[in-house]
């Protein structure tokens, strides 16, 4: 990929939440960039500040949050490069939606249960200055047939009249009404079953190719991901451990964390006792264990990982990893994967 | 499927009514020392009639006629009722229940309806401006304050307004607040006579308020808090939608829905007033009135009173229904369970 | 001899206590566990001198928890471990279950202690109701109750006049027969409290009874039962009160207090019956109905566990609104008058016309404020409750 198809560029960003027992650190110097059409999926285990990364890039952070550095560079289709972190209240609110919106997880309590899914709709296209009503109606219908809804019926719709699958395709469509060019999709197909999940997937993948906008997405379902992103990141305790290609990071991952992952993944072929669970939990984001967070819990540790950080390296162009082991991981994976 | 709603809603409001007036009927005819064999019992006494000239007596005054088999003095009563003849009242030698309540229920309406008024539009405001600031000085504060105004009881609140401020402080006269107007104005549409009204209501009307504003206020301020947390909320923010949207159709008409419902429900006991402020304040109410009749065994404008008060509220939850079922689509389909 | 509650308030009671004391003080300090000894020394005497052998023996079961839960140490847990699963032993022998027991007792009373501390509002609102139990359980032993008219002619030693206010000698004043405020403030709380809290005992068992058959028999009994719910609900309490008093004679406060019950119900029932609803949803409940595990069984293990919160709240608001509909009704002279009594003092205050009386104020405002201010702790101590038994707004230790 080319050097200037940048949408999005994340620079040491963290992210603290205030607490009694002071800051814990959810989100910790994290770099990294997304291009245009790509599709970054994050991997990690709850609480690995996932969710927490995708809300400061929209800058939806609760109150009792703090960004103490980073940067966060947003190029728009004009070629302008705005700083999000830097702009004003009445900038931001543009920004939002318009260039970069967002699907949340949890379908049922995304849409306010009061009101139309019409009136969202309205509600939306006239905070962003998109004319007329009949302008937005346009567009809606015509995004609901691309996410395979009945257009006129869901329009009218109260949200408790409509199915979990079909809300979360609303919110699809709602965050393609004014043609972004960032999509976040938080978990979007937790909260469905699997044939609904099935569909979002195909639907997504469908639009993403006819549209051409990019796409940071999060899920626990790492068959999701491999089908769907192009670049996978592993995040663990707030950090990114491990980014690369998708065909890299699951048939050739450098990080132990990350074949964990990997190892934890039930497939149909393999007998119940293969499947290897990562002992432990997650470290204290409050007070950090010291050199390597994942070294406690990681098989390949060795003494210097409890001393000294690991620094993200380069594998090749577009894989980097964070891990002094990195040699003895892929013989592992190289071992279990072939196997 | 609004419209089946709507009218079981309304069949479950009349049933409830139907019940009330047949339980009030059983009350004052049928319960173990009903008010009907006092009086007989009062009559022979202090009359020297025979029990059965007594029981003609009684049955004249209570408007009922014995020789009917109770059935069909059941179906009498219920029908007089629907007339809206609540017969006459025992102690003010036959004066209509009905004329006695259309002369009491204005002032009852206006005090505690003013008060609720003042009290519902502050809680709400107050409580959602204490979720929206939450933590700050400004929300601890009044949260502290809602506390108190809750903890303590209404009419304890009349009795030291009346006894710090009027009696100790002297900050104003008794006659300028007893009652329900002054002595020396005309009843009609002139200023003094309207100031007098207002002046003699702010009493009760400021307890009604204290009594009441602390549960709006928490109400509100924990129904604005679980929405402000709702998911759509931070959705309609990443929209961009502008603040005063998100404000009003998006957190402000989610955190009223379960105080609309409250609020048509109190309504309904406007009615009822307080029986015990208006006493205390010798406020010439329906709650007074009440009061009143029973320390003078007035049986019949004690059952016509209430059954006015009952049937109020029973409106006024048959109202809230309704109304819960238009301001919240989920409620129409979904039906109960 | 009498050890029960008779034994409160009294050496004996003390002994009762300090006795309780000794198995988990003996405990504490041979764990070299000084603090928690002195906590429970002093539990365990409190106890026992306010509520005799119950009040003891009740304190000596959650000290020895706490005790317990500061000396026993849990085995790893598996999952932390390293080790494989087949090593673990998970077998436990009767004493090892029962400390273990005792332990999670011990860190729930030290959770609901750190609990009720935290939230000042509802320690303030428990200070408030330890005040009221104390003046109303150790008050007597200091001061005597002033119940014989004074007149002029044969005032109390140090009185002046009828209506005195204040003073060194009457605290709180001297009332409209020249009696001692002070006293019937003191003597004064424990009848109206009573009756209020039997009045919430009681519609909390009605409710919670007829919620859980509403819920888990459901068909004609539920709709039967929520059709008398609806009913009540729609009736208003305080006017029907105050038109049964005209009807009937209130002579006996259980009756009454079983009166409020009978009109308070259906809140609580509607929400125990909505709970076993969803419950009854869940495979676990499913299958104990399958078992047949019985009513009792259901109700006390899987229903009330899941409500305890909301149960306990809403009896503190049943005890505050009986209070307020019996001193309404005392002040409505609806209810035969019995001194001493708070709201008798008010009532009283009333019909003499105190109230327009600039001296004697003290006889009226005393009353008031004692039953302000127990209403208040009642309402602040809630706060607390709530953190107590949510355990989702506990904080581990």
């Amino acid at each position: 990929m080319a050097q200037n198809d940048v949408v999005m560029s994340v620079r040491d960003l963290s992210v603290n939440y205030l607490t009694e027992r002071g800051p814990l650190q959810a989100v910790n110097r994290i770099s990294f960039e997304l291009h245009q059409g790509e599709t970054l999926a994050l991997m990690g285990e709850s609480g690995c500040g996932k969710s927490t990364l995708v809300m400061a890039l929209m800058r939806l952070l609760p109150s009792n949050a703090r960004v103490p550095n980073g940067e966060i560079h947003y190029t728009t289709r004009d070629g302008r490069v705005i700083d999000v972190l830097k702009m004003s209240k009445g900038k931001l609110r543009a920004f939002r939606w318009s260039e970069c919106a967002m699907v949340f997880q949890g379908a049922l309590n995304a849409l306010n249960p009061v009101i139309r899914v019409r009136d969202m709709f309205y509600d939306t296209g006239r905070a962003h200055g998109m004319g007329s009503k009949d302008a937005v109606r346009e567009r809606a219908l015509e995004l609901f047939r691309l996410v395979r809804l009945d257009p006129e019926r869901v329009f009218n719709a109260y949200p408790h009249e409509l199915s979990g699958g079909m809300r979360q395709r609303v919110l699809i469509a709602l965050g393609l009404l004014l043609d972004p060019q960032v999509v976040i999709l938080d978990e979007p197909t937790t909260a469905v079953d699997i044939l609904t999940q099935r569909t979002i997937i195909d639907v997504l993948m469908a639009i993403r190719d006819k549209l051409g906008f990019s796409i940071i997405f999060i899920s626990h379902d790492l068959a999701v991901a491999a089908e769907m992103a192009d670049t996978v990141a592993t995040m663990y305790a707030g950090e990114i451990v491990e980014i690369g290609p998708v065909n890299e990071m699951f048939y050739r991952p450098h990080h132990g964390y990350t074949l964990g992952l990997l190892e934890a993944i039930p497939s149909l072929a393999a007998e119940a006792e293969e499947l290897v669970s990562i002992p432990g939990s997650p470290p204290d984001l409050i007070e950090p264990p010291p050199g390597c967070k994942f070294h406690e819990r990681c098989p390949f540790a060795v003494e210097r990982c409890s001393r000294e950080v690991p620094p993200l390296v380069d594998v090749d162009e577009t894989h980097r990893v964070a891990c002094f082991e990195a040699d003895r991981v892929i013989a592992k994976a190289r071992e279990t994967i072939q196997a | 499927m609004w419209r089946s709603y709507a009218f079981r809603v309304t069949v479950q409001g009349l049933l409830t009514l139907w019940a009330v007036t047949t339980f009030t009927f059983v009350m004052i005819r049928k319960m173990p020392g009903n008010p009907v064999e006092v009086v007989i019992d009062q009559l022979i006494d202090r009359q020297q009639l025979s029990y059965e000239e007594a029981r003609q007596q009684a049955a004249g005054l209570f408007d009922f006629d014995p020789g009917q088999p109770l059935i069909e003095q059941y179906a009498d009563y219920m029908n007089k009722l629907l007339h809206g003849d609540m017969g006459k009242s025992i102690s003010s030698a036959g004066t209509p229940v009905a004329n006695q309540i259309k002369r009491y229920l204005p002032w009852t309406l206006f005090s505690v309806g003013s008060g609720l008024i003042i009290s519902f539009t502050l809680g709400v405001l107050l409580g959602m401006a204490m979720a929206y600031w939450r933590g700050s000085v400004f929300d601890n504060v009044l949260t502290a304050a809602a506390s108190l105004m809750y903890g303590i009881p209404d009419f304890i609140i009349a009795l030291l307004l009346l006894l710090v401020a009027g009696v100790q402080l002297k900050l104003f006269s008794m006659e300028d607040v007893l009652g329900g107007v002054g002595q020396d104005v005309h009843a009609g549409l002139n200023l003094p006579y309207l100031k007098s009204v207002v002046q003699h209501a702010a009493l009760p009307v400021i307890t009604y308020v204290w009594g009441t504003v602390g549960g709006w206020i928490l109400t509100m301020k924990s129904s604005t808090i679980s929405t402000l947390g709702e998911d759509y909320i931070m959705v309609a923010k990443a929209r961009g939608l502008p603040e005063r949207r998100i404000l009003t159709a998006y957190v402000g008409r989610n955190a009223m829905l379960p105080l609309v419902t409250r609020l048509a429900i109190s309504i309904g006991f406007v009615v009822g007033g307080s029986v015990i402020i208006e006493f205390i304040f010798q406020y010439p109410g329906l709650g007074r009135q009440l009061a009143m009749a029973i320390g003078t065994r007035d049986y019949t404008t004690m059952q016509g009173i209430f059954l006015v008060i009952a049937s109020a509220v029973v409106f006024s939850n048959i109202l809230a229904d309704l109304l819960f079922g238009m301001l919240d689509p989920r409620v129409r389909v979904g039906g109960e369970e | 001899m009498n050890l029960g509650f008779g034994a409160a308030a009294t050496l004996t009671g003390l002994l009762i206590g300090v006795l309780c004391s000794l198995p988990p003080l003996g405990l504490a300090l041979k764990h070299r566990l000084y603090r928690p000894a002195l906590l429970t020394l002093a539990a365990c005497a409190l106890g026992g001198f306010s509520a005799g052998l119950w009040g003891g023996a009740l304190m000596l079961v959650l000290m020895s928890g706490v005790v317990i839960s500061y000396a026993y140490v849990d085995r790893e847990d598996p999952f932390t471990s390293r080790a494989s699963i087949d090593e673990v032993d998970f077998s436990e022998s009767n004493w090892e279950f029962s400390l273990r027991k005792m332990a999670a007792l011990g860190r729930t009373v030290r959770a609901s202690a750190h609990a009720l501390v935290r939230n000042k509002a509802g320690f303030l609102g428990f200070l408030g109701l330890v005040f009221f139990f104390v003046m109303i359980v150790f008050g007597p032993l200091f001061i005597e109750y002033d119940g014989q008219p004074h007149y002029y002619d044969r005032l109390k030693p140090g009185a002046k006049t009828l209506f005195q206010g204040p003073s060194k000698e009457f605290p709180l004043g001297l009332d409209w027969q020249g009696r001692d405020v002070l006293s019937h403030i003191v003597y004064g709380g424990k009848n109206l409290i009573r009756t209020s809290v039997e009045a919430g005992l009681m519609t909390t068992v009605i409710a919670v009874v007829l919620g859980s058959m509403a819920g888990l028999l459901g068909g004609v009994v539920d709709q039967a039962l929520s059709a008398l719910s609806n009913f009540i609900l729609t009736i208003p309490t305080f006017p029907l009160l105050v038109v049964l008093a005209g009807i009937i004679t209130f002579d006996n406060h259980t009756y009454l207090a079983l009166l409020f019950a009978a009109l308070y119900w259906p809140t609580l029932m509607r929400a125990v019956r909505a709970q076993v609803f969803s419950l009854r949803e869940r495979d676990y409940v499913q299958a104990a109905v399958a078992l047949d595990l019985g009513l009792p069984h259901l109700i006390f293990r899987e229903v009330l566990p899941n409500m305890i919160s909301y149960i306990v709240v809403n009896m503190i608001f049943t005890i505050r609104g009986a209070m307020y509909a019996l001193v309404g009704l005392v002040f409505l002279g609806m209810v035969p008058v019995q001194e001493p009594d708070w709201a008798v003092m008010i009532y009283i205050g009333r019909t003499r016309q105190v109230i327009f009386n600039a001296r004697a104020a003290s006889m009226l405002l005393s009353p008031i404020i004692a039953i302000a201010l127990f209403q208040l702790s009642l309402v602040l101590f809630t706060r607390s409750l709530e953190e107590i038994f949510n355990p989702r707004l506990r904080r581990g230790l």
